[in-house]
C-alpha cells in the first residue's frame, strides 16, 4: 500500500514552508494580544462563576423569574418572534412609509387646498342633483296638498299622453314582452 | 468644496433619491449636494390636463426650495463639465465641486430649434404645445377657438419624456370637438414618427380600437421637419422613403425633438447617443464605477417615465450605499415604467411594462380597458402621491 504526501511530512518538513513560517511569525507577533485577550476571558468566566454561586443573586433571579409570566411558551414565542423579524421589518417599513406619507399630506397647506378643491369639484354636481331632487319633492307635495279634484277616468286618460308616461310604459311593455318571450324558448 | 454625494439635476429623480439616501441613512446629513439651476418645480404629467383645459397649469408648479429635502443642501447653479476621473465637476457660478459618489439625473433637453418655424410660431397662429409651461395653457385657447378643419397631432424621431403623451391630448381634443359640434366638420389626424401607436402589443391593440372608434387618421414613419405657421403648413419626411410632403392644418400639435442635455452630451459619461451610459440593471456606470446614473438622461431602453424613476431611485440608493460600504451593487432595475394614455374625458387605459415590453400591471383587473377609475387615478391623486410621496422618499 502506498503512503499518501500526508503521512511523508515531517514536522521539520512542515515548519519550513515558507506559509506556515509566516504564519508562525504573524502568530508570535500577535502573542501579547491573544495574552491579554485570554485573561479578559478568563476574568469573565471567574466573574460568572462567582455570580452563578453567589446564593443572594441566585435567589433574585429566581424570585424574578417566579414574579415574572416568563414561561417555557414565552421563550419559544421569543424564538419564533425572532425568527419573523426580517417579514416584520419590511412591514415596518411599509408603515412608517405610509405614516410619514399621510403625515407629509396634513402638513402639506398646497396639497391640502388641492384636496379640497378635487372634493368641491365630485361634491357640487352631487349636491345640485340633490337639491333639485328635494325642491321637486317640495312642489309636488305642495300641489298635492292643495289639490282637492277627484281623479277620474278622463284624468287617466290624459295622463297616458303624457311623453314621461308614455317613456315608463314603453319599459313595462318591453320588459312584460322579453319575459314572455323568455318563458316560451324554456 | 466637497460632498459625499453630489446629485446633478433637482427633478424628479434627484429629489427623490436624496430623500430616500437621507431616511435611510442619517448620517448623510449636509453630505449630499443637488445641483440644479432652476426655481420652480414642474410636475409635468399634468399638462396634458391643462392643455385640455381640465385643470390650471399652477397646480404643477412649486417652488424648488420648498421641496429640497431636510439635510440635503441645494446649489442653484448650472453644471459645465464633469470630471469623472478627478470626482468632481465644475458648475459656472461656484467652480470646482468633489465627490465621493455622483448621481446624474439632469432631465432632457428639448430642441425646439430642430424643426424649423416652430421656435418662432409656438404658442400663436395655432402652433401649440403640452411640452412648455409658458405655452401649455394655449393649448386648451387654440382648442376652445377651433371652429372645425384639420388638427394635426405630432411625435418626433428622437426619445421623449412620456411617450405617450402626443396622443393623450390628441384623445382630449377628439372628445372635445365632438362635445362642441364641431367633429363633422374637422379632421383629426396624427402624425407620428414610430412605426405603430403604442410598443407594447396588449396596449397597442387597445389603442388601435380607441383610433378606430375615433376615427383618427394615422401616418406612421413619419417626422415633422417644418412648420409654415403663416401659411398653416406642415412639412413631413418619410422615414422610410426619405420623401419631403406637405400636410395643410388649421391647429398643430408639436411634441417637440429631445435630447440629452448638452453638458451630458458633450462630456465622458455619455454614450455614442449622448445620454449617460449606465448598466442597465444597476444603473451604475459602466467606466465610473462611483458614478450612477437615473431618469431621462440615460440611456436605459425604457420608456422615459416619471413612473420608471419611480422605480429606478430605490435602485440607485441601494447600490449607491453599498458601493460606498465596498459591496458590491447588486440591487436591480427591471425597465418598469408606466404609461397613463388618457383617451377621454374621464377614460384612461394604465400601461405598465418592463424592460421585455411585457405588462407589469398593478392592478388586479385588465389594465388595457379604458377605465374611470383610472382616470381619477391620474387626476387627483397620482400628484399627491408625487409632491407628497415620491418627492419623500417613501413612495
Amino acid at each position: 500500500m502506498e503512503r499518501s504526501a500526508f503521512e511523508e511530512q515531517t514536522v521539520e518538513t512542515v515548519l519550513t514552508r515558507p506559509d506556515v513560517e509566516q504564519a508562525l511569525i504573524a502568530l508570535i507577533d500577535r502573542l501579547p494580544k491573544i495574552e491579554q485577550s485570554l485573561r479578559r476571558l478568563e476574568d469573565a468566566v471567574d466573574f460568572g462563576m462567582a455570580t452563578m454561586k453567589d446564593e443572594s443573586v441566585k435567589e433574585k433571579v429566581d424570585a424574578a423569574i417566579d414574579n415574572s409570566n416568563i414561561q417555557i411558551e414565552t421563550l419559544e414565542a421569543a424564538i419564533k418572534l425572532t425568527e419573523k423579524l426580517p417579514m416584520l421589518l419590511q412591514v415596518t417599513n411599509q408603515l412608517e412609509s405610509m405614516f410619514s406619507f399621510v403625515q407629509d399630506v396634513y402638513h402639506d397647506e398646497q396639497t391640502k387646498a388641492l384636496i379640497e378643491q378635487r372634493i368641491e369639484e365630485y361634491a357640487v354636481p352631487a349636491k345640485e342633483k340633490a337639491e333639485w331632487t328635494r325642491e321637486m319633492w317640495t312642489e309636488v307635495q305642495q300641489r298635492v296638498e292643495q289639490d282637492d279634484r277627484h281623479i277620474t277616468l278622463f284624468s287617466l286618460m290624459r295622463w297616458i299622453k303624457e311623453p314621461s308616461v308614455q317613456h315608463g310604459l314603453k319599459y313595462v311593455q318591453a320588459t312584460v314582452d322579453v319575459l314572455n318571450e323568455r318563458t316560451i324558448k324554456r | 468644496m466637497h460632498y459625499r454625494i453630489v446629485i446633478i439635476g433637482a427633478g424628479t429623480g434627484g429629489i427623490s433619491v436624496a430623500a430616500r439616501l437621507l431616511r435611510e441613512k442619517h448620517h448623510l446629513k449636509d453630505e449630499i449636494l443637488l445641483i440644479d439651476p432652476a426655481t420652480t418645480h414642474y410636475y409635468q404629467p399634468l399638462w396634458t390636463l391643462v392643455g385640455a383645459g381640465i385643470v390650471k397649469k399652477e397646480e404643477s408648479a412649486r417652488p424648488m426650495d420648498s421641496l429640497i429635502p431636510d439635510g440635503a443642501k441645494w446649489l442653484q447653479d448650472h453644471v459645465t463639465t464633469f470630471d469623472p476621473e478627478n470626482n468632481q465637476v465644475e458648475t459656472s457660478s461656484h467652480g470646482k465641486i468633489q465627490y465621493d459618489f455622483l448621481i446624474v439625473s439632469p432631465g432632457i433637453e428639448i430642441d425646439w430649434g430642430r424643426i424649423k418655424g416652430l421656435k418662432e410660431s409656438l404658442g400663436t397662429k395655432g402652433v401649440c404645445s403640452n411640452y412648455s409651461y409658458e405655452h401649455v395653457d394655449y393649448t386648451w385657447d387654440t382648442l376652445e377657438k377651433f371652429t372645425g378643419g384639420t388638427a394635426l397631432f405630432t411625435h418626433p424621431a428622437t426619445p421623449v419624456k412620456c411617450g405617450g403623451a402626443p396622443q393623450k391630448i390628441m384623445y382630449l381634443a377628439e372628445e372635445y370637438l365632438a362635445k362642441k359640434g364641431i367633429r363633422d366638420s374637422s379632421r383629426v389626424v396624427f402624425g407620428s414618427a414610430n412605426p405603430a401607436i403604442f410598443d407594447v402589443a396588449k396596449y397597442r391593440d387597445a389603442l388601435e380600437i380607441v383610433l378606430e372608434r375615433k376615427q383618427i387618421e394615422t401616418h406612421f414613419r413619419v417626422n415633422l421637419t417644418e412648420i409654415k405657421a403663416d401659411e398653416k403648413i406642415a412639412i413631413f419626411e418619410n422615414l422610410d422613403s426619405g420623401e419631403s410632403f406637405e400636410m395643410s392644418y388649421d391647429m398643430i400639435h408639436v411634441t417637440p425633438p429631445m435630447q440629452a442635455p448638452a453638458f451630458v452630451r458633450n462630456s465622458s459619461l455619455a454614450d455614442s447617443g449622448g445620454w449617460v451610459d449606465v448598466d442597465k440593471y444597476t444603473l451604475q456606470h459602466k467606466q465610473f464605477k462611483n458614478v450612477f446614473g437615473l431618469g431621462d438622461c440615460t440611456n436605459l431602453p425604457t420608456s422615459k417615465t416619471g413612473a420608471a424613476i419611480r422605480k429606478q431611485a430605490p435602485v440607485v440608493v441601494q447600490n449607491v450605499l453599498d458601493a460606498m460600504y465596498g459591496h458590491l451593487p447588486i440591487a436591480s432595475y427591471d425597465g418598469y415604467s408606466s404609461c397613463p394614455i388618457v383617451t377621454g374625458y374621464g377614460s384612461l387605459i394604465l400601461a405598465e411594462f418592463d424592460y421585455d415590453k411585457v405588462p407589469q400591471e398593478s392592478m388586479p383587473f385588465n389594465q388595457a380597458k379604458e377605465r374611470r377609475s383610472m382616470y381619477i387615478l391620474k387626476k387627483d391623486f397620482l400628484p399627491i402621491m408625487y409632491w407628497n410621496g415620491m418627492l419623500k422618499g417613501t413612495m
